[in-house]
């Protein structure tokens, strides 16, 4: 609190919001929302531990949003997880904001203990409101508020519901009008398993107050048939592979049109260039180099890599949006496995591919594919454990 | 007492012990594999490859290896 106060009466004009929560709970969605800054973050192996950062402006005040790296606690045990926990433990953040999936409280309430274990000022935010409400769930916030002892508050990150309220109680909490007073259980000093199972059963109980009729989400039966189809022995392979090969179809058929225009519209003005330039008195050599070299070069890189891209990326980011991609690791793990990676660098490697794509086109070239695959960390067992959405 | 490698989708167990190495065995007490939780084997995926359990309101994915070093008693 003293920070916040200081930073008042100094009349500094920022307060800075660390942004934290499991990985899938739409934490990125919260950003967005939060900043108006359209910014892809994901946690698949490979991608740089790089936070991401962000600012907004509420009544008259800049927050700028630090996006920590979406983690499943805070041991600092992996690269992602040391990052979050340095960042808080830093005490740079004038705020944490603990963005909870509504459809899971349980899970993501034992991030919000640990968290509450680092810094006293936090700010719950419980997003996928809209989903837990299709699902039946009516989730009672002012009660988790109360058990919790710190601002909590709902969200629809999508929809835009509740970014008011945040940003409310980000205010609040920075200007020290709401002081958290987080409500701790009681961990044993003992060995790691009985601090574990304490936190657990206090995620549990939390959870139970927020939500006491909790009907298992397993019996969502759409939801439990589409697993069995996309994840299942026989099928889930075949699936996956059609739905490979119709997303690059996509990507290959619809870029071919305006490759071509953009091509010829960006190759088309190479001799107006030229003419301009030696109207200009540039020299011959000069005059080549630019429109012949630079310009040509420039036209056929961007003529033959913008269209796929532009049509690969929201194809995929739409795959991500209904929880495909986990899945597609599930299956795709075993024969990861046997190269001592995991499923979850297929990703990695078919963010790889429009790339790949242009390479063809142009110039045969993988260097883009291998690198993402290089690059990926191997080792951890525990791969796609976010198969919740 | 069985490992939760063991179970066919669809059965339910209670987790007893985690016995692998030391960061996997913290590692799947976070996702929630605690002793006395309710887990339910929610779909085996191809042969050899990994298994989904639903724990604590999550569906979680763990590989046959990581499975085995969970042991289960049957859920009562």
């Amino acid at each position: 609190m003293k920070r916040s106060r200081s930073n008042n009466a100094a009349g500094a004009p920022r307060a800075s919001v660390a942004l934290g929560g499991n990985p899938n709970v739409g934490k990125s969605t919260v950003f967005n929302a939060l900043t108006g800054l359209r910014q892809h973050t994901g946690n698949w192996a490979g991608k740089t531990v790089a936070v991401a950062r962000g600012a907004y402006t509420y009544r008259r005040r800049r927050y700028a949003v630090v996006d920590l790296p979406g983690t499943y606690s805070l041991s600092a045990r992996s690269a992602e997880e040391e990052v979050a926990r340095d960042f808080l433990l830093s005490g740079q953040a004038d705020a944490a904001v603990i963005v909870c999936d509504a459809t899971c409280l349980e899970r993501s309430l034992r991030l919000v203990y640990q968290t509450m274990a680092l810094t006293r000022r936090v700010i719950v935010c419980v997003n996928l409101l809209d989903e837990a409400r299709r699902l039946g769930l009516c989730p009672d916030l002012a009660a988790l508020g109360r058990r919790l002892g710190v601002p909590v508050v709902g969200m629809s990150a999508r929809t835009g519901e509740g970014v008011g309220a945040l940003m409310e109680a980000v205010r609040a909490v920075t200007e020290g009008e709401i002081v958290p007073a987080p409500v701790l259980p009681a961990l044993p000093p003992g060995p790691e398993d009985e601090r574990a199972r304490a936190l657990a059963a206090a995620a549990e109980e939390a959870a139970r107050v927020c939500l006491p009729v909790c009907p298992d989400p397993s019996g969502h039966r759409l939801r439990r048939r589409l697993d069995t189809l996309f994840m299942g022995r026989r099928t889930g392979a075949a699936l996956m592979l059609a739905l490979l090969c119709l997303v690059f179809w996509i990507t290959l058929a619809g870029a071919n049109v305006p490759s071509r225009l953009l091509g010829t519209l960006l190759l088309s003005a190479q001799e107006p260039l030229r003419a301009g330039l030696a109207a200009l008195g540039a020299p011959l050599w000069l005059c080549e180099a630019l429109t012949a070299g630079v310009w040509r070069t420039l036209a056929w890189v961007v003529s033959v890599m913008l269209p796929p891209m532009a049509i690969f990326f929201p194809l995929f980011t739409l795959l991500e949006d209904f929880g495909y991609l986990p899945r597609a690791a599930f299956t795709l793990d075993r024969h990861f496995c046997r190269a001592k990676a995991c499923g979850k660098q297929a990703l990695t490697m078919c963010m790889g591919w429009p790339d790949l794509f242009g390479g063809y086109r142009a110039a045969p070239s993988t260097a883009r594919m291998t690198l993402s695959v290089h690059s990926s960390n191997t080792g951890s067992g525990v791969c796609m454990n976010s198969l919740a959405r | 007492m069985r490992s939760l490698a063991c179970l066919a989708a669809g059965e339910c167990a209670r987790v007893r012990a985690v016995v692998s190495e030391d960061a996997m065995r913290r590692r799947l007490m976070e996702l929630g594999f605690v002793e006395g939780t309710r887990v339910r084997c929610a779909l085996r995926g191809p042969p050899g490859g990994p298994a989904a359990y639903w724990v604590r309101g999550a569906m979680i994915a763990l590989r046959r290896a990581d499975a085995r070093s969970i042991w289960v008693s049957a859920d009562s």
